[in-house]
C-alpha cells in the first residue's frame, strides 16, 4: 500500500510519465472498445459510396474504394498496436534473458552475446526487413512481429547487461550468497525485481522501434496485404493517389493516429528515464 | 572442535599488479580469537576478504577451510563452509535488497540451510537474535532498509550472520559508515559474539584505535604484504615496524593536549611500500614478528603462527590481562 | 577586537518535502574573527553540511528560511546570484568533501585553476600565469608540473591539495572546507590537513572546518561548535568543551572516541561464561 502510494505521489510529480501513459491509456482502450461498437461489414470494398467527404453518415468520409475510413482506423488501429506488443514482447524477451546470461555468467558467452548485438546493432533493419518482407508469400501480422522483433532485441540486452553486470557486485547480492543463494534464485529473487524499472524502460523502446519499423514496412506496401492496420492504409491511400484527389480525410487520420502512439509512447519513455535515473540515484 | 580458515603463502596479482604476496593468515581453530587486519586503501584488505570469502581465487597458493581447499569443496562440505563463514561488510546500505522488507535478508538464510521447519520457528529464532544484538524485533521486522538507521541496519546484517550459527565472522570496516555514537556499540556486540559465543573473528578495518578496542591481535597490511603483526597491547604500544610507527603516529589522540605535530612535513605512506625485494618476517619475540628483507639460512615465520601463539597466550591470561 | 569575518545569526534552512516542510538548521548562531579556526562537528544529518551549503548558497532544493549570513559586514542573504558568483573564491571558497567528483576529469589542473582566473577577471601577462598557478601548486606542496595533469593521474591526497590550491587562488577571507579528509587514509589525512593549516595561517584566512571526527578537530581548530538535529548544542574553546563538555551530546561524542589510552569499556566488564573458552 506504501509502495502504491508512492508510486502514485511519483507520478503525480512525473507531468511527462502522466500524459504519456494518460494518452497511451486512451488509444489502448479505442483500440480494445471501438471494434465492438463498429460495423465491421462498413470496412470492405464497395460498402459505400467511394470518395465521400466526411458528413453526417461517414465522420471521416469513404476512401476510393468505397470503405467506411472511421471503420477502417477502428480496426486497423489494433492490428497496428498488436503487431508492436508482439514484436515488443518477443525482443524484449530475448533481451532480458540474454542480457541476464551475458551479465551473469560472463566469460565466453558474454563476449558471443555483446558481439553479437553490437554487429546487429550496426546492420540497417531497415535494409533487412525489405529484404525479407519483400520475400515471403504472404504477410501476417504475426510474422510482421517476429521479423521486427529479430531486429530489436539489442537494445534491452544491452540495457540489461550492463544493469546485470553492475548490481551483481552490490552488497545484496553477496549478501544473498552468504545466505546460501544460487544461480537462478539469485537471479530471480535478487536481480530481477531491482531491473523491473529498466525493463519497463526497454519496453516502451523496444515497443516504439518496433512499431516504426511496421510503419515504415506498411507504407513501403511490404506489409500484410489482405489486413487493416495503419500503415496500410497510408500505402493504400498513397496508392490510389489521395494527396493529388485532396482526400486529406483518407491519408489524414491515420497519420494523426499514428503521431498520438508515438508521442505517448515518448513521452513514456522520457518520464520512465527520470523516474529509473533517479532510482538508480537514490536507492 | 573448531574449524580452521586460512590462507597459506597466497599471492594475487590483478593485471600484472600484485595485490597480495606470499600472505599466510588464519582465523578459527580451539582457541577463538579477534584479529585485526589493519591496511589502507591499496593495502589488499579487500582481496583478503574476498579470498577467505571465496568469492574469489588466488592466483597462487591457497585457501583453506577446515584443512581442505575452497575449490575442493563440494556438497556438503561446500554448504557448510558457506554457512560456517560469514562476513560483514562495510557500507549498511548497500547490502540490503531496496526491494524487500528487512525479514527477506533474515528468512532467506534461513530456509536456504535448513535450519527451521517452519515460519514460526524461523521467527521466533529471528526475533531472539535481533534481541541479542540490541534490536526491538518489533520496531524492526517488516520494516523497508530505508526506515532504519546506519547502526540498525548494521546491527541487522550481524543478526543475519549470527542466525546461520558461524564459526568465523568477517568483519570488513563493519564500524566505518557508522555514526560515531553507533561505534562502540557495534564493536561491543562483535567482542561479545567472540567472549560469548566463541566465534572466531577477522576485523578488517583502516582504523587503528577500533582495532586496538576489539583485537587480540593485530596484523598490519601494506603493499599487499603484513608489515608487522603481534598482541594487539604490543603492537600499538610499542610498534616495531617503521610503518606501524607512521600509521599510529598519524592518528589524531581525543585529548587535545597531546601534540599532533599537524605542522610537522609528513610524507605519505608511500616510502614505506616495499620494493620488488622479497621480504619475510621474523620474529622479534614470542608474541610478535616484523617484515625484514629475505635471510638465508634463517627461519622465517608467518602471520598465522603469530596468530596462534597470541590465542594461546590469551587462553592462558598472559596477555591483556586488563587493569 | 576586530569585527568578525563572518557572522551567522540565527540561521533557519528549510527543506520542503513530499511529507511536509522539515527544518534541517534551527536557529545556528556564531562567528568567527580574522584568521581564526572554527570547528563544526555533528553526525551525518546533523545540519552542519546544511549550513556551509546555506552559506556558499548552493543548497539543493532547501531554502534559507531565516537568519543573517554576514560576510565581512555584508548580508549574503540580499545578493543577487551575480554578486554571489564574484563572492565566491574571492572572498569566500569552499573546499569540497569529494575531490574526485568536484575537479573536472576532462580538463588539465593548470586550466582549472586558470579558469577561476579568467572569472573573476584576474590577468596576467604572457607565461606569467603558469608561473603563478605553478606557484599556488607549490605552496600546498605539490609540484609545479601537476598542472600538466588530468584529475585521474593524481592519488586522492594530491587532488584534495589542488582543491585547497584552488580555493586559496584568489586570496580569501573565509575557507570553508567540508570533511575535507574524510576519504583519506590516515596519513595523507594528516599530511592534506596540515596543508590547509599552514596555507591558512600564511594568508592569514579564517577556516570554517567541518567534520564527524572530534579528535580530528581538536588538533586543528581553536574553537568547536557541536550540532545536533539541526541546532547547535554547544560552542566553545576546544580545550573547555573536551575537559566539561555541558551537553550530554558533546559528552557522548568525547566519551564514544577510541583512544590508544583506554581500551573499550567493555572489555573490562566480567567475560559471561566466566573463565573464557
Amino acid at each position: 500500500m506504501d509502495r502504491f502510494l508512492f508510486a502514485a505521489a511519483g507520478l503525480y510529480r512525473n507531468k511527462s510519465l502522466l500524459f504519456g501513459l494518460l494518452i497511451l491509456t486512451t488509444i489502448v482502450l479505442v483500440a480494445l472498445i471501438g471494434p465492438l461498437l463498429v460495423d465491421g461489414t462498413l470496412s470492405r470494398v464497395g460498402a459505400t459510396v467511394p470518395r465521400q467527404p466526411p458528413s453526417g453518415a461517414h465522420w471521416l468520409g469513404t476512401d476510393a474504394q468505397g470503405r467506411d475510413m472511421l471503420t477502417v482506423l477502428i480496426l486497423a488501429m489494433p492490428q497496428t498496436l498488436k503487431i508492436g506488443l508482439a514484436a515488443g514482447l518477443i525482443s524484449l524477451s530475448a533481451g532480458v534473458a540474454l542480457g541476464l546470461i551475458a551479465g551473469f555468467v560472463g566469460g565466453f558467452i558474454d563476449t558471443v552475446i555483446r558481439l553479437a548485438s553490437d554487429v546487429m546493432m550496426t546492420i540497417p533493419g531497415i535494409a533487412i526487413l525489405v529484404l525479407v518482407a519483400s520475400n515471403v508469400r504472404e504477410m501476417t501480422v504475426e510474422l510482421m512481429a517476429v521479423i521486427v522483433a529479430s531486429l530489436s532485441w539489442m537494445v534491452a540486452t544491452r540495457t540489461i547487461r550492463a544493469q546485470t553486470l553492475s548490481l551483481r557486485e552490490r552488497g545484496y547480492v553477496q549478501i544473498a550468497r552468504l545466505n546460501g543463494s544460487t544461480g537462478l534464485k539469485l537471479i530471480f529473487v535478487e536481480v530481477l525485481p531491482n531491473l523491473l524499472p529498466f525493463i519497463a524502460a526497454s519496453f516502451v523502446i523496444t515497443v516504439s522501434s518496433a512499431m516504426l519499423a511496421t510503419i515504415g514496412l506498411e507504407a513501403l506496401g511490404l506489409g500484410p496485404q489482405n489486413e487493416l492496420t495503419l500503415g496500410m492504409t497510408i500505402y493504400w491511400s498513397q496508392f490510389y493517389g489521395a494527396i493529388i484527389r485532396g482526400m486529406w480525410w483518407w491519408w489524414g487520420p491515420p497519420i494523426v493516429a499514428i503521431s498520438l502512439i508515438f508521442i505517448g509512447l515518448m513521452l513514456t519513455s522520457a518520464g520512465m528515464d527520470s523516474f529509473v535515473n533517479k532510482r538508480a540515484g537514490t536507492s | 572442535m573448531k574449524k580452521v580458515l586460512e590462507v597459506r603463502d597466497v599471492d594475487v596479482v590483478y593485471s600484472g599488479k600484485p595485490a597480495l604476496r606470499g600472505l599466510s593468515l588464519a582465523v578459527g581453530g580451539p582457541r577463538p580469537s579477534i584479529t585485526a587486519v589493519v591496511g589502507e586503501s591499496g593495502s589488499g584488505k579487500t582481496t583478503l576478504i574476498r579470498l577467505l570469502l571465496g568469492f574469489q581465487d588466488p592466483s597462487s597458493g591457497s585457501v583453506l577451510y577446515d584443512g581442505n581447499p575452497l575449490t575442493s569443496l563440494r556438497g556438503g562440505a561446500q554448504r557448510n563452509f558457506r554457512r560456517e563463514v560469514q562476513a560483514i561488510f562495510q557500507d549498511p546500505f548497500d547490502v540490503f535488497n531496496p526491494f524487500y522488507r528487512i525479514d527477506h535478508p533474515l528468512l532467506t538464510p534461513l530456509k536456504a540451510f535448513g535450519l527451521v521447519r517452519s515460519r514460526r520457528e524461523a521467527y521466533a529464532k529471528i526475533e531472539s537474535t535481533l534481541t541479542r544484538v540490541g534490536l526491538d524485533p518489533a520496531e524492526t521486522l517488516g520494516k523497508y532498509p530505508h526506515q532504519l538507521s546506519g547502526g540498525q541496519r548494521q546491527r541487522v546484517m550481524i543478526a543475519r550472520a549470527l542466525l546461520l550459527d558461524p564459526e568465523v565472522i568477517l568483519a570488513d570496516e563493519p564500524v566505518s559508515m557508522v555514526d560515531a555514537s553507533m561505534r562502540s556499540t557495534i564493536l561491543e556486540i562483535l567482542y561479545g559474539l567472540n567472549r560469548d559465543l566463541g566465534i572466531s573473528l577477522i576485523y578488517v578495518t583502516h582504523d587503528l584505535t577500533t582495532a586496538y578496542q576489539v583485537a587480540d591481535t593485530i596484523v598490519v597490511l601494506h603493499g599487499g604484504q603484513v608489515m608487522e603483526v603481534g598482541a594487539a597491547e604490543a603492537v600499538i604500544h610499542d610498534p616495531r615496524h617503521p610503518y606501524t610507527k607512521a600509521l599510529i603516529e598519524a592518528v589524531p589522540s581525543p585529548d587535545p593536549d597531546k601534540p599532533w605535530n599537524l605542522d610537522e612535513s609528513v610524507d605519505g605512506p608511500g616510502r614505506f611500500l616495499p620494493g620488488d625485494e622479497k621480504l619475510a618476517l621474523y620474529r622479534t619475540d614470542p608474541l610478535r614478528a616484523v617484515a625484514a628483507p629475505l635471510r638465508e639460512g634463517e627461519e622465517a615465520t608467518t602471520a598465522a603462527a603469530i596468530q596462534f601463539a597470541v590465542s594461546e597466550a590469551k587462553a592462558e591470561g598472559i596477555v591483556r590481562s586488563e587493569p | 577586537m576586530s569585527s568578525p569575518v563572518l557572522e551567522i545569526r540565527n540561521l533557519d534552512v528549510t527543506y520542503p518535502t513530499a511529507r511536509g516542510p522539515f527544518q534541517a538548521v534551527k536557529d545556528v548562531s556564531f562567528s568567527l574573527g580574522p584568521g581564526e579556526r572554527f570547528g563544526l562537528v555533528g553526525e551525518s544529518g546533523s545540519g552542519k553540511s546544511t549550513t556551509i551549503l546555506a552559506l556558499m548558497r548552493m543548497l539543493r532544493g532547501g531554502l534559507v528560511t531565516g537568519g543573517e549570513l554576514l560576510l565581512n559586514g555584508r548580508d549574503l542573504t540580499k545578493m543577487t546570484n551575480a554578486q554571489y558568483r564574484a563572492l565566491r573564491f574571492a572572498e569566500m571558497s569552499l573546499v569540497p568533501q569529494g575531490a574526485m567528483s568536484s575537479l573536472n576529469p576532462v580538463l588539465r589542473i593548470g586550466r582549472q585553476i586558470a579558469d577561476i582566473f579568467e572569472d573573476h577577471g584576474v590577468r596576467h601577462a604572457p607565461g606569467e600565469r603558469n608561473r603563478a598557478i605553478g606557484e599556488l601548486l607549490q605552496r600546498v606542496g605539490l609540484e609545479p608540473a601537476v598542472q600538466n595533469r588530468f584529475p585521474h593521474q593524481l592519488s586522492g591526497g594530491m587532488k584534495q591539495r589542488v582543491c585547497i590550491a584552488m580555493s586559496i587562488a584568489l586570496r580569501p577571507s573565509l575557507i570553508l572546507a567540508d570533511e575535507p579528509t574524510s576519504a583519506l587514509d590516515v596519513m595523507v589525512q594528516k599530511q592534506v590537513l596540515g596543508t590547509l593549516g599552514r596555507v591558512q595561517r600564511e594568508l592569514g584566512a579564517a577556516v570554517v572546518l567541518i567534520g564527524h571526527d572530534m579528535a580530528l578537530m581538536a588538533h586543528f581548530v581553536s574553537r568547536i561548535g557541536v550540532m545536533y538535529r539541526g541546532e547547535l548544542v554547544e560552542i566553545g574553546p576546544v580545550k573547555k568543551v573536551f575537559s566539561a563538555p555541558e551537553h550530554p551530546y558533546t559528552r557522548m561524542l568525547i566519551e564514544s572516541l577510541p583512544s590508544f589510552d583506554r581500551v573499550g569499556a567493555f572489555r573490562l566488564a566480567p567475560p559471561a561464561g566466566a573463565g573464557g573458552a
